[in-house]
């Protein structure tokens, strides 16, 4: 007999699947809460995140000893004297020291997803039609690009900031020095992708002065996702551009972009300004399609500015879209939506204040994009 | 850098030169170096032809979760019988790999010598594999659906069985009677025997065996369940000794200049050791406690001697039959209890402490018990007319949680076809 070598047969991953359909509805009730601080939308797809499942996932049932009231008393090992002390325990509401739920597996439990799949469940959750796939004819040539990391590759490709970074992680988990090992190795790695002859930019700017909760940030990425979703399926490339205002814009990344809060004044036209400079130095309009989506809860300082700085704007832009997550019937200075109306096309405005919402919200902003709905 | 599979084939070289001289079995280990993905299977399965089930596909991503943060590392697995199968880890320094492959030829010497695993068929190995490659074929023929199912019910009542045998049949003719005419033989009525071999705690074999409902592949599956249970209770019951052993094994091997391991690598696989076998405060860590008392039993009655107990006894009998006062103090076993104290800065707490050391056959008994203590045993009792079955909980001092006991319940109810009641000392269970 001798020393081999053996691979993993796949049969883990395949059974692992099967559990995660088990448990769709589990996810499904855990995603929102979830996903807080989470890179929904531009996010790599395969980056792997792990849903906490307050329920506990799911377990066979079995025969199983009562839990004790108390804890039990035993034998332990170790040099000592009479007296000292082994052992500590909080003493629980019931003494029962989470037995959790009949069927259920156990109290802390989480499942890694990647992006794809959460992306999908998502969908799946709102009940949004799926996404027709509809190319626009192009004349492509495959290429390569280098834009991911795997755990397997070359020597030559390790990358290092990324092999430092989980070596570091896994270091400090373990509470021990900084030490490699070839678990910890990272390499660059590549995508292969048609080189694009069509690509379109999304520029999505939030009002910060409104605040958002979990539920209204849920519904925005909801839109957010689909949306980016379905481009990606007509553009090889379509990069984002998160942005925040209040009197003023800047641009931020993902979490930022849905978690930042304000309170202060709000001015459109000065952001306007900002974006559709930014746009035409970065995303000049031969190249690119443009589109623009502005996340607002409808207030307007400045009503006569900024209609004509959106009017302006417009014919440079494949779509304006104003999403009003929470609309105030008590908007002092002016309503956008007022404000805005009746700007030809393709300005849309769409209202998302519930999940039946959003499937509307999203039809209305595409329509006549190439085919949806 | 040299290629590990070659280092490693050279050191297991030297290991089978010199294994004879401490009486081991070290021949006929295949040895396979996995990657961390391979190892969370194996961990997770805990058998190489262990039936697909989600169950076993969620504890590979919760360990390969918790191991991606860095919660424990697995070093080895090791699968009796011969040939044996010794799964090294890729990526644990060589020294450790050294550690881990002495450490496996304790394992399998005694997975080949001791009575309660030697006696199981020498091929076990391929006919769970055998068992894996049939529900395939029954996935294929009769749906995934279909077969979960079964596997969902078989599942829930794995450790309920056992190798106990159906009841012997009493005699079928008198013994012949030499004294006719002094003693008249009064005529023997013996109850007639059982046909369904009731009395018994091999629940899932005898639901595989009388279901008047299962189809002979749902039968297949449940005796396939069944084995891994028996397997997996084996190894149970010789925990302590078998890791003890193996780290008794490690220990003495790894000293033996003949193996070649540098002054670097003894002192790491020294501290590796003493980092793995510390002992535990309020358990028993089997490296520790089995090894220790192991290593006990030789210097007291010598190897010959100490072989023949560790190759015959279980846990709780090695404990019960020659842990000594003395053994306890070499050991430094002590009996602790909880009590609920006041903390100060946390307030009323339950706190652990050591107890007086004056009763030590109570600590034996107490401790031989506990290692004694399985899953719950169900003994089928009877079946009435209407095919309902009786199900009595053996008294092991513990009650059943009554929630999972009723949807326990309700799985062998899918299997039997018919309903069950189970007696719980004075409670009564039905299916949910």
């Amino acid at each position: 007999m001798s020393v081999g070598r053996e691979e993993a047969t796949g049969q883990g991953e395949q059974d692992r699947q099967r559990y995660k359909q088990k448990i769709r509805d589990q996810i499904t009730k855990a995603i929102p809460q979830a996903l807080d601080q989470v890179p929904i939308v531009s996010g790599d797809g395969s980056d792997s995140v792990v849903i906490p499942l307050p329920e506990g996932g799911l377990d066979l049932p079995r025969f199983r000893p009562a839990q004790p009231k108390e804890p039990g008393d035993g034998v332990g090992q170790g040099p000592g004297q009479p007296g000292d002390i082994v052992g500590a325990a909080p003493i629980d509401g019931d003494g029962s020291g989470g037995a959790g739920k009949a069927g259920n597996a156990r109290a802390e439990h989480g499942i890694d997803l990647t992006l794809e799949e959460i992306r999908a469940i998502m969908l799946d959750d709102l009940h949004l039609p799926p996404l027709p796939l509809k190319r626009p004819p192009t004349q492509t040539e495959p290429t390569i690009r280098w834009n991911t990391r795997s755990r397997r590759g070359s020597l030559n490709n390790v990358d290092a900031k990324a092999t430092l970074k989980a070596a570091l992680a896994r270091s400090q988990a373990q509470q021990k020095d900084l030490a490699f090992t070839p678990d910890d190795l990272r390499y660059q790695s590549w995508t292969e992708r048609d080189q694009p002859k069509t690509a379109a930019v999304v520029y999505l700017l939030r009002d910060i002065s409104g605040s958002m909760t979990p539920d209204k940030a849920y519904l925005a990425r909801a839109v957010a996702t689909y949306i980016v979703l379905w481009l990606r399926t007509v553009y090889d490339v379509c990069p984002l551009e998160f942005w925040v205002h209040d009197t003023a814009a800047q641009p931020v990344d993902e979490l930022a972009f849905f978690h930042a809060d304000d309170g202060g004044g709000t001015a459109v036209a000065p952001a306007y300004a900002t974006l559709q400079e930014d746009m035409d130095t970065r995303y000049p309009l031969a190249a690119w399609n443009r589109l623009f989506l502005h996340f607002s809860d409808g207030d307007v300082f400045d009503p006569v500015a900024s209609r004509e700085r959106a009017r302006a704007w417009l014919p440079s832009l494949t779509l304006l879209g104003l999403v009003l997550t929470k609309p105030s019937p008590y908007a002092y200075s002016g309503s956008l939506r007022q404000t805005f109306a009746g700007l030809p096309s393709p300005y849309r405005v769409v209202t998302v204040q519930q999940p039946g919402h959003v499937v509307d919200a999203v039809r209305e902003l595409l329509r006549g994009e190439g085919g949806i709905g | 850098m040299m290629d590990l599979v070659a280092v490693l084939q050279a050191f297991y070289e030297r290991l089978l030169a010199i294994a004879p001289e401490w009486g081991l079995d070290a021949t006929d280990i295949d040895w396979r170096v996995v990657e961390s993905d391979r190892m969370y299977e194996l961990v997770a399965y805990a058998l190489p032809g262990r039936l697909a089930h989600w169950t076993h596909g969620r504890d590979f991503g919760l360990i390969r979760q918790r191991s991606g943060q860095g919660h424990g590392r697995f070093y080895e697995i090791v699968f009796g019988g011969r040939p044996a199968t010794a799964y090294l880890l890729d990526g644990n320094t060589l020294a450790a790999q050294k550690l881990v492959m002495a450490h496996v030829l304790g394992h399998v010497d005694l997975d080949r010598t001791h009575m309660l695993l030697a006696g199981d068929r020498a091929d076990r190995m391929a006919s769970f594999q055998q068992a894996q490659a049939r529900l395939a074929v029954y996935q294929e023929q009769y749906g995934l659906e279909a077969v979960e199912t079964v596997l969902n019910r078989a599942l829930a009542i794995q450790w309920q069985v056992s190798e106990q045998e159906a009841p012997q049949r009493p005699p079928m003719t008198p013994p012949e009677n030499p004294y006719p005419e002094i003693f008249s033989r009064p005529t023997v009525s013996l109850p007639p025997p059982s046909r369904y071999g009731l009395p018994t705690t091999d629940l899932l074999g005898f639901l595989a065996r009388e279901s008047p409902i299962l189809a002979d592949w749902e039968r297949d599956i449940c005796a396939s369940v069944r084995q891994e249970g028996l397997y997996f209770h084996r190894l149970r019951q010789v925990k302590q000794s078998h890791e003890g052993y193996a780290a008794m094994i490690n220990q003495q091997l790894l000293l033996d200049p003949r193996l070649g391991l540098t002054d670097g690598e003894q002192v790491e696989t020294a501290v590796l050791f003493a980092h793995v076998a510390s002992p535990d405060p309020t358990d028993l860590n089997p490296y520790w406690f089995g090894g220790r008392f192991l290593q006990w039993l030789v210097q007291e009655r010598g190897w010959a001697e100490a072989q023949a107990i560790w190759r015959t006894e279980t846990d709780a009998s090695l404990v019960r039959n020659y842990l000594t006062a003395e053994a306890i103090r070499f050991l430094d076993l002590y009996r602790y209890q909880w009590a609920q104290e006041w903390v100060d800065g946390h307030g009323q707490m339950w706190i652990a402490r050591r107890a007086a050391a004056d009763d030590w056959e109570g600590l034996r008994d107490d401790l031989a018990n506990a290692l004694a203590q399985g899953p719950p045993v169900i003994r089928v009792g009877e079946m009435d007319y209407k095919g309902i079955l009786q199900l009595i909980h053996e008294p092991d001092g513990t009650t059943l949680d009554k929630d999972w006991a009723a949807k326990t319940c309700a799985a062998i109810t899918g299997l039997w076809g018919a309903p069950v009641i189970l007696h719980d000392g004075a409670e009564t269970i039905t299916g949910a």
